[in-house]
């Protein structure tokens, strides 16, 4: 919106800063990213893990069916085999190394994870898409479903890639933030 | 410029394309609705949050909550929004019958909130922290603790509060020292100091239910030694009236960068002889009992990003459809007519990413939601446990991928 975006008489300047607090409480990001690490994937033999990957998983053999979102599905499996080998390595890192260490990067392991989910959600509503425009709907529904489309592929082109950036962070328990010290800032 | 508040068609989809909410109906607690009450649900929260919110919107973010030393003002249309909200029943549509609600799946209820949100701001902010606290109470408070405070809760004459952060202890709770001291009558005096206690004071309400984290003399140290009690801003007579000041003081408000309608209050508990407090379920299981209460937050603040993300990004589009600027680059001829900003392949980029954050953000939280609703609603126990173990394991990404993406 340019500078119209950032001047209150728009609301959208407001939206902003009424999310700014979202992140802080009920647990700031930092604390539910431990949280996840240390609490969520490893419990119960990583039954909730497994089960939020079968769900995935699903979704992948269903979406085999549509010629057309091929592209997504070996992007959606190529994440997820990089979120497993991810979480192989930094539960094993856990397990060895130091854990202060081993859990320095723990936001990066949340964000890896929300945007393969995110990725999948828009894999199941590009199927619902795909599915109601070859049923051949209405104009105002063929833009939208094609609008539901563009995003997904938007969301595999642009930002899904980013996981690998993470991914190389973690796997390799990268130690710039870990090596910091206090006096050096 | 009137923007839409959601996107209409994008919930429709949502709530019945990708999720099927319409195959609710075949459980037994939803057995009286169909897609058209589930739609009048909707509609009404939309009405009011036209008719009510709206108009007030912007006051309520430039006219924060003041305090004279007595009392909490509020600009005072946010009272009669919020009653709007009461007596249609939308603000406990979840609960059951006999507890005054509509028995309304949450998923609907969800997708009615994002209207009074996206119109409110955090003004619904103080209902949905009442209704959270009445569930946890519900879940883990005796029967007499229901009775008393649970019901007025849900009638909306009691707000609630979750009462847990002290100035020395935040995101480390297991630090915290507000004291708990056993009477002879069964109940506890508590002493001590809290604050960012959202909803902490004001005048919406004729009492206000804290549910206060505190240590009892003695308990062991860290999150093993916490306990849970209702700490009421009013005692109440044998009928159930308002009684006698319960000690609970405003030591002052803060003021925030947004979500400005809510109150957030430093309040300084039992000064003098020590507020009377009602012990919740167990001595030194108290944060386990407020997980129930932080498990649901944790979902209603992703749920509230992940709206203003929907809200955000509708109001760009609108905006980038009107907005006359430039040309393309193929374009020379400056007496060709201006395009239309979101003719431009860059700001057509910063919409598709706003989309993909806001409508993916949005997909999650509703699934979250349903997954709330399958762990007590679902066909069969074994489907209950499994929808159950997900939402467990996702809500960490549930609370913080709408947060963090969603602006
Ligand atoms: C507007 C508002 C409303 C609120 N409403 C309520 C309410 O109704 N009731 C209530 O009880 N509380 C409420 N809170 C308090 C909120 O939950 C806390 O602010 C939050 O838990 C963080 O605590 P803190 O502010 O003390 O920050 P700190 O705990 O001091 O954290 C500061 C920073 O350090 C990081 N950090 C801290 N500990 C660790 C750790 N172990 N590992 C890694 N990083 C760490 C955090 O992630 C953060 O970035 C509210 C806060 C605000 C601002």
């Amino acid at each position: 919106m340019g500078g119209h975006g950032y001047i209150n008489e728009h609301p959208v300047e407001m939206f902003y800063r009424d999310n700014r607090l979202n992140p802080i409480h009920e647990g700031t990001t930092g604390i539910q990213s431990l949280d996840l690490l240390t609490r969520k994937v490893p419990m119960n033999k990583m039954q909730g893990y497994k089960a939020t990957l079968h769900e995935i998983v699903k979704t992948l053999d269903e979406a085999k069916h549509y010629s057309s979102l091929q592209p997504m599905t070996e992007q959606l499996s190529e994440a997820l085999a990089t979120l497993s080998t991810t979480t192989e390595a930094v539960l094993t890192a856990m397990a060895t190394k130091n854990i202060d260490l081993a859990l320095s990067n723990s936001v990066k392991y949340l964000e890896l994870f929300g945007h393969v989910i995110i990725a999948w959600l828009w894999l199941k509503q590009s199927i619902v898409a795909t599915k109601a425009l070859a049923e051949k709907p209405h104009q105002a529904d063929v833009h939208f479903y094609q609008g539901k489309l563009q995003a997904a592929q938007y969301f595999y082109r642009f930002e899904l890639p980013e996981i690998n950036v993470w991914s190389k962070l973690l796997t390799q328990t990268d130690s710039t933030s870990f090596d910091m010290q206090p006096e050096w800032f | 410029m009137p923007a839409t508040l959601m996107n209409e068609r994008d919930l429709e989809f949502l709530l019945y394309e990708l999720f099927d909410s319409e195959g609710l109906i075949t459980r037994e607690r939803y057995q009286d609705h169909d897609r058209q009450t589930f739609n009048e649900v909707i509609n009404t929260a939309k009405t009011i949050a036209e008719k009510h919110f709206l108009p007030i919107r912007q006051k309520l973010d430039t006219e924060q909550p003041t305090f004279d030393g007595t009392k909490v003002h509020i600009v005072p249309e946010l009272k009669t929004a919020i009653s709007a909200v009461i007596e249609s029943g939308i603000g406990s549509a979840t609960a059951d019958y006999d507890l005054g609600g509509m028995q309304v799946p949450p998923i609907i209820a969800s997708a009615a909130g994002a209207f009074l949100s996206v119109a409110g701001g955090v003004g619904m902010g103080y209902n949905m922290l009442t209704t959270a606290n009445a569930n946890l109470l519900q879940a883990h408070g005796s029967d007499e603790l229901i009775d008393t405070w649970v019901k007025p809760m849900r009638e909306g004459r009691f707000m609630g509060t979750m009462a847990m952060t002290e100035p020395g202890s935040g995101s480390g709770l297991g630090d915290l020292i507000t004291k708990a001291v056993k009477g002879d009558d069964g109940t506890y005096r508590i002493s001590g100091n809290k604050i960012y206690i959202s909803g902490g004071d004001h005048d919406l309400s004729e009492n206000i239910v804290h549910l206060v984290l505190a240590r009892i003399q003695g308990a062991p140290k860290g999150v093993k030694g916490i306990s849970l009690f209702v700490v009421p801003k009013f005692l109440l007579n044998d009928d159930g009236s308002i009684g006698e000041d319960n000690e609970v003081a405003l030591a002052g408000l803060f003021h925030k960068m947004g979500g400005r309608a809510q109150t957030s209050t430093a309040l300084s508990f039992g000064e003098k002889n020590g507020s009377v407090g009602y012990l919740v379920g167990e001595e030194n299981c108290g944060l386990k009992y407020m997980f129930h209460m932080m498990n649901e937050a944790r979902i209603m603040v992703g749920t509230g990003a992940a709206v203003i993300a929907v809200a955000g990004y509708q109001y760009s589009v609108d905006y980038a459809k009107n907005r006359p600027q430039g040309r393309l680059p193929s374009c020379k001829d400056p007496l060709s007519p201006m395009v239309n900003i979101i003719e431009h392949a860059d700001v057509k980029r910063m919409l598709l990413a706003q989309k993909a954050y806001a409508e993916g953000a949005m997909a999650l939280v509703l699934y979250g939601t349903q997954l709330s609703d399958d762990e007590h609603t679902a066909d069969t126990e074994e489907l209950r446990q499994h929808a159950h173990t997900l939402l467990d394991f996702l809500t960490p990404i549930i609370k913080t991928w709408p947060s963090e993406y969603g602006h």
